[in-house]
């Protein structure tokens, strides 16, 4: 999984996504879902414990749309027809909108984790720039403004402190604490990356797609299989939920 | 006579929103091998001559550039995009914001990729560079993890990849330690033994460039050149004009100065004759019994480890106390505690003889103040004048007599950012000192400043510790500790590992594990004694 070309798996996910955005059948639904997981645990190399606390979240914010679905579903046209589902007895249309909405949430988020856990932040921007012909300049900037990220925390720490002990009110309201935040941190985040702006014109990038590769991402017959196993697994899933009704 | 490697003619500089040039009418030329030390005052164009030698300039310049400048014989405008910054490396100061990559190995790579090297060969090279600069075993490992010397031996690496002929070096000492730079001046003086390459050092620390150098370069305010030639003859024939600009001299020039030697002051100690008195410390406060900060078995601790434990510490009224030690030992944590800034994880901490979390957070502030390592964390108004002013119960005549003490009574309106880095740090100390604290703690204050702007800081420092002000001051500058500290802490490895007066800390065999090296005075004491032991045998 790890080797798979990050362009190629982004492309796919992204694909599976659309796909699985026309699909109405829960059962369906389901069974990608537990290929996906399968995937993501058995080729991956992602510890089930990891795993799981990733999901937790998502897992939350699926149910909490299947609740209020259930809660502020539409009047449905046939309530005659219901079905029991856990305590309540509910019109059988709305349950299943609402459960294809929820685990449709649900399988996104195991896509997603699918392509994040098993993909190394640096690789998949270089390989944008080798196989999407994305711009250099726009894919190395991205590279040098995710450095930054933590500084920028602990410069807020900073910040945050340096204002309390010059005595700045701390009770004032939310947004006018922002606004006292905002300039320093502005004024110090637009210095750095002028400075390294600078630096990296001082090592010859000018931002032409023209250049040499370190590491070379290339395509290959595997991640191709890849594409069309994890496409194709859509297809058999439709295929098999069908075969239950 | 063979062709020089750089020729700038007439360079002038001028920015949009400036009425004067900030170079002017410059020209000189550099030969193939020579190793040049730029000096001027903060503000003469130092860095504006760096980017207009690899390139940057007029491209990204908002302003006018007239003159010209030739690399090699071409002019500079006349190298393809990109292609005068493989001829012209340069390694900035600051070792935050010079790498884009995340690795080690990919930093050095993303240079060798800009100069279009066939990926087979970038791993040899990549090798090559790094044991030049000792980071061999660091190959594969994330930047983030290594400290600032390292950084600043990586940005020389991937500097070196690129193969340039001239190397330009801009304050690369600045945000280390005195033992980190040391070092990396060691590496570059190994390294100009290893290839011919040359060498343009912008730095305040002449010091430590002493055995590299072989000319001198002096910009003066107005950036026009003040003076070319031989360092010992800048020293010997300007050093009021120097010292006047705020450029720190050599330290044995200074020490010769201040023992009234005659003229030629040598630049390094080992030269300076034996036998010279110097002034020693007098004026000593008389230290009050009460203690003003009292910490107890503090423990502070992220997830991994351990980063601060101190089982006991006590500060007393009246003291200058300087903490030193290495980059990254633990320095600013425990200034940080003893101001309640962060909470330690265990123990407890007493400030003026009450516990920290019983203090109100803004009568607590109204007692110890505290500057932070970049003045504009601490600016919260619009104007000069308003910073001073801020929460404190002054009238307007105060206000005035403190600006015009820290000189700053000229731009009393402009807005505290436009400020230059000089002016941005008296103002910083200053807007601490008008409440008048009985404790002040300042990180790192006189860093990367000039001679002028340090004296007028410790200056104004002094003035209120003799008012009776605790001092805490967090430093690497030997110098100043050797003048002002009444007490020494070493910090390493998140512990204090001495605590002694200044002269009871000369003594010691291991400072350089800790990061620090002996002031000149004590240098030139220890010399002195080693060869009168020599002349004795």
């Amino acid at each position: 999984m790890h080797h798979i070309n990050p362009s190629i798996k982004a492309g796919t996910v992204t694909i599976a996504a659309i796909v699985i955005a026309f699909l109405f059948d829960p059962l369906a639904l389901l069974l990608y879902i537990g290929w996906t997981i399968a995937v993501t645990l058995l080729f991956g190399k992602v510890q089930i414990k990891k795993y799981l606390l990733y999901l937790l979240p998502f897992t939350l914010f699926a149910v909490g749309m299947l609740v209020s679905t259930l809660l502020f579903a539409k009047t449905p046209e046939n309530p005659s027809i219901t079905q029991q589902f856990l305590l309540w007895e509910l019109p059988r249309e709305t349950v299943q909108d609402a459960l294809a909405l929820a685990i449709r949430v649900f399988s996104y988020s195991t896509l997603s984790l699918l392509f994040v856990l098993t993909t190394d932040k640096v690789a998949f921007i270089l390989s944008l720039i080798q196989q999407c012909r994305v711009s250099p300049k726009l894919a190395y900037g991205i590279l040098a403004g995710y450095r930054f990220l933590p500084l920028l925390k602990d410069e807020l720490t900073t910040i945050r402190s340096a204002h309390l002990i010059r005595g700045a009110k701390t009770k004032t309201s939310r947004f006018s604490r922002y606004k006292q935040y905002t300039i320093p941190l502005l004024a110090s985040a637009i210095r750095k990356a002028e400075r390294t702006a600078i630096a990296m014109e001082s090592k010859g990038f000018t931002g032409e797609r023209d250049r040499t590769f370190y590491r070379t991402y290339n395509t290959s017959w595997t991640d191709w299989i890849f594409a069309a196993v994890m496409l194709g697994a859509i297809a058999l899933c439709i295929i098999v939920s069908k075969s239950f009704q | 006579m063979t062709q020089a490697l750089l020729e700038v003619d007439q360079l002038t500089v001028t920015f949009e929103e400036e009425s004067t040039p900030t170079l002017d009418d410059l020209s000189f030329t550099v030969q193939e091998g020579e190793s040049i030390l730029l000096l001027g005052p903060s503000g003469s164009g130092k860095s504006t001559l760096t980017y207009c030698l690899n390139g940057l300039y007029p491209k990204e310049l908002d302003g006018k550039m007239s003159g010209s400048i030739y690399f090699a014989g071409s002019k500079i405008e006349d190298f393809k995009s990109g292609k005068i910054n493989l001829e012209v490396g340069t390694v900035f100061q600051d070792p935050e914001t010079q790498f884009c990559m995340l690795t080690v190995e990919d930093e050095i790579a993303f240079g060798l990729e800009n100069k279009k090297i066939s990926p087979d060969l970038m791993e040899s090279e990549i090798d090559r560079v790094l044991s030049l600069v000792g980071l061999q075993h660091r190959k594969k490992d994330q930047i983030h993890t290594l400290s600032g010397g390292q950084k600043q031996k990586l940005a020389l690496a991937a500097v070196l990849a690129l193969e340039p002929r001239l190397l330009i070096l801009d304050e690369p000492t600045a945000n280390l330690d005195p033992a980190a730079s040391k070092d990396l001046v060691e590496t570059i003086r190994h390294l100009k033994e290893e290839q011919e390459i040359t060498l343009l050092i912008i730095e305040h620390n002449i010091d430590y460039w002493l055995p590299i150098i072989n000319r001198t370069m002096l910009l003066d305010q107005d950036g026009s050149l003040f003076f070319d030639g031989d360092l010992s003859e800048a020293v010997n024939m300007y050093d009021e004009e120097l010292q006047q600009r705020g450029i720190w001299l050599p330290e044995a020039a200074l020490l010769a100065k201040q023992a009234q030697l005659p003229k030629p002051w040598p630049l390094t100690i080992d030269l300076l004759p034996p036998d010279l008195q110097f002034q020693t410390k007098t004026s000593e406060v008389l230290q009050k019994k009460e203690q003003i900060i009292q910490v107890e078995n503090a423990v502070f601790r992220n997830k991994e480890k351990v980063l601060l434990d101190i089982p006991a510490l006590t500060i007393k009224h009246g003291e200058f106390l300087a903490i030193t030690g290495k980059n990254g030992s633990g320095k600013t944590l425990l200034s940080r505690q003893i101001t309640g800034l962060l909470k330690p994880t265990a123990g407890d901490i007493e400030v003026l003889g009450k516990k920290l979390r019983r203090w109100k957070t803004n009568e607590l502030y109204q007692q110890i103040g505290y500057v932070f390592q970049n003045p504009e964390h601490q600016f919260l108004t619009d104007s000069v004048w308003n910073e001073i002013a801020f929460g404190q119960a002054v009238n307007a005549d105060e206000i005035q007599r403190v600006l015009e003490d820290i000189q700053l009574a000229a731009q009393a309106d402009k807005h505290p950012f436009t400020l230059s880095q000089g002016q941005k740090r008296r103002l910083s100390v200053s807007t601490m000192l008008v409440q008048k604290p009985q404790l002040l703690v300042l990180d790192e204050p006189t860093f990367g400043q000039d001679s002028h702007t340090t004296e007028v800081l410790m200056d104004l420092i002094w003035r209120h510790h003799q008012r009776g002000c605790t001092i805490v001051m967090i430093t690497h500058d030997m110098e100043l500790v050797d003048r002002f500290a009444s007490r020494v802490l070493i910090v390493d490895q998140g512990r204090i590992v001495a605590d002694d007066q200044p002269a009871g800390i000369w003594k010691r065999k291991d400072l350089s594990d800790y990061g620090l090296s002996l002031p000149a005075k004590e240098a030139y004491n220890k010399r002195t004694q080693e060869d009168s032991l020599y002349a004795s045998y």
